[in-house]
């Protein structure tokens, strides 16, 4: 279970979020989606650690993050930066198995490389294990970033809750690697995982995620099912564009596309 | 899960993933490659410190060689000439071990900082150990002389370069931190600063300084183990071998840190712990090693890249191999700095400089075999 109450962030004079409180139970998928500047990967860091809420709280598992050992954590939480910077020549495998980092000292190097192993078929980079890691293109390096935080919290100990955070996992992946990753990531949620996702694509955070939170200059706009947060209203006073419902008459499938900006340009971009 | 009119696209299919290369025998050829490297370079270093033994002015060959150190521990095995015993034992034998213990002590300290800074071209230099090194030393050398010493300038020299190596990074450390962390970017513009003031401050001793004092100085700046004596040996080792013995326990957290602090920390790594360690173990290792032989460049540099090229920049093999082979590197450019040209001595920092420099550019146009450094 992930609690976060009342979460404030201030840097200087400007509020980066202001009082979010949400919970997400064990197996479930948050999408986190809002225009550039709400406040999306400033929560990803309160998550993380990397900035502490004030005044607020996070809490994993029952248990306030602050209060968690950075050795402890490691094993619970896992975070995919947008971008990583390995500038060493690992070999994708050698990549992968630094997620095992903060089990090195409770297990065998086999028990490693087997989760590795598993971890790089769910995101599908199995092909490309011996290949060394720079001389990957950017989306197939995203891919094996995200093998790697999946192997750093593939298994829990048991009663202990996971995390995961992911910001824009989708961002340099092709059309069919954004939705297997996703899939890949929904399936991993299954196994007791709490996942934190932002996504700037509407359409698939609405597929993937069980419920959506939508930012707006560090509030919470909407927190929920997906057709309660994403409605038109919502995304089009949001974003600032005018948007419209499309349904994919195969499968109803139901969208939102937005075709252009809104007429008054109050809002958007606008930090 | 989705409510009605938010159904889920439909899968898509996808191929068969090709069949993993990857299964318990690939975990033991990783650990045997370590330690198959780790061996080998072992026993090189060894053949190279039996070649330190034998060549010079009196060749001996390697089994005489041998049979001297054996005689020395006091293993009887046949007639042992006084002079070769002299030779081997009095002169060449303390100065093989010094050259041991700086090539490991400078190729173990830049893979430390190469691995601090997640940069190829770190190397101690550039937390000021080596600055503050030749300033303690060079205060000595000018002042010592007018200044009435109570301690000889054997003792003086090589404990105030160690205590300049600790006192200067300590100051580089100190101007880097804030609030409680220590910005690697801002720790290198530190170094810099520093390391400018220092020889700025070695700029006003030479000025100071006799026409013979100068030649000791630039002796000193060019590096030699010309003065090596089994005391620079028992001063030299302990801190050398007790920077070995801890490196290796740092090397997974190096790993995690190649992948930036962020992620380190989210990987259970204590960044700032490891930062200190780290500085703390390289002005330990620098400052017992450049204390007695002066400033030796380019083997901290030298010997971490080539050891990534071959085989990675994983710090399991790194740490140790590149102390390995930079024992092997010093060794090998010692005794060429008293063979070439003999019986002159050329200093060692000409040597390595003059041999690593064309080396290492060459090896910079040829990249590593598994792209990247």
């Amino acid at each position: 279970m992930l609690e976060l109450r009342d979460v404030c962030v201030k840097v200087g004079q400007r509020s980066l979020l202001s009082a979010v409180s949400f919970r997400m139970a064990p197996g479930e998928v948050l999408g986190v989606v809002g225009p550039n500047g709400a406040g999306k990967t400033t929560l990803l860091r309160v998550l993380t650690g990397e900035l502490a809420p004030r005044p607020g709280s996070v809490s994993l598992g029952g248990q306030e993050l602050a209060r968690l050992s950075v050795a402890t954590l490691a094993r619970q939480r896992a975070y995919l930066p947008q971008q990583a910077a390995l500038d060493f020549g690992f070999s994708v495998l050698e990549v992968v198995l630094l997620g095992r980092t903060p089990h090195r000292s409770r297990e065998s190097q086999r028990v490693s490389l087997e989760i590795a192993t598993r971890a790089m078929e769910l995101a599908d980079v199995t092909p490309l294990a011996a290949r060394p890691y720079l001389e990957l293109s950017g989306g197939e390096q995203q891919r094996v970033q995200l093998a790697r935080v999946l192997t750093q919290i593939w298994d829990g100990a048991a009663g202990q809750s996971r995390l995961l955070l992911l910001d824009e996992p989708t961002a340099s992946l092709d059309l069919r690697h954004q939705h297997s990753t996703l899939s890949s990531v929904r399936r991993f949620a299954a196994s007791g995982v709490t996942v934190v996702v932002v996504l700037h694509d509407l359409a698939l955070a609405a597929q993937y995620a069980d419920r959506l939170l939508l930012l707006e200059a560090g509030r919470i706009v909407g927190f929920g099912k997906t057709r309660d947060v994403l409605t038109l209203d919502n995304v089009s006073r949001t974003f600032g564009v005018t948007s419209h419902h499309v349904t994919v008459a195969e499968t109803g499938l139901s969208l939102i596309v937005a075709s252009g900006p809104a007429p008054r340009a109050s809002k958007g971009d606008s930090p | 899960m989705m409510e009605a009119g938010w159904v889920e696209a439909p899968a898509v299919a996808e191929p068969e993933p090709e069949p993993a290369q990857l299964g318990p025998q690939v975990v033991l050829r990783r650990q045997r490659r370590v330690w198959l490297v780790l061996g080998g370079l072992f026993v090189a270093m060894l053949l190279c410190a039996a070649l330190g033994l034998g060549l010079g002015a009196m060749r001996i060959p390697l089994v005489r060689v041998l049979e001297v150190l054996l005689h020395g521990i006091g293993v009887q095995v046949g007639p042992i000439g006084l002079e070769e015993q002299g030779v081997v034992l009095s002169i060449r034998l303390p100065r093989v071990l010094l050259g041991l213990s700086v090539g490991a002590a400078l190729g173990v300290s830049g893979a430390l900082m190469q691995g601090l800074f997640r940069n190829p071209l770190a190397d101690p230099t550039l937390i000021g150990v080596s600055s503050g090194a030749a300033l303690g030393a060079k205060t000595v050398i000018v002042l010592g002389a007018s200044g009435g010493w109570a301690l000889s300038r054997d003792v003086a020299l090589p404990a105030c370069a160690f205590l300049g190596a600790l006192v200067v990074t300590w100051l580089v450390w100190g101007l880097a931190r804030r609030d409680g962390r220590t910005e690697v970017p801002t720790l290198l513009l530190a170094g810099i600063a520093i390391n400018a003031l220092a020889m700025s401050l070695q700029g006003v001793l030479a000025l100071l300084a006799s026409d013979a004092q100068l030649r000791t100085l630039t002796f000193w700046t060019l590096g030699s183990l010309g003065g090596a004596t089994y005391d620079a040996v028992w001063l030299s080792l302990p801190g050398v071998l007790l920077v070995l013995l801890g490196a290796p326990f740092l090397a997974g957290s190096l790993n995690a840190l190649l992948l930036g602090e962020g992620d380190a920390r989210c990987l259970g790594v204590d960044v700032e712990r490891l930062k200190r360690v780290t500085v703390l173990l390289t002005a330990l290792a620098v400052g017992s090693a450049v204390a007695f032989s002066g400033n030796v460049g380019f083997v901290g540099l030298l010997a971490p890249h080539l050891l990534r090229m071959a085989f990675g920049p994983d710090h399991r093999l790194l740490l140790i191999g590149s102390a390995l082979l930079g024992a092997i590197v010093l060794t090998l450019a010692d005794l060429a700095s008293r063979t070439l040209l003999a019986p002159q001595e050329i200093p060692l920092g000409i040597l390595t400089a003059a041999l690593g420099a064309p080396f290492f550019l060459w090896l910079l146009r040829r990249r590593g075999r598994r792209g990247g450094f």
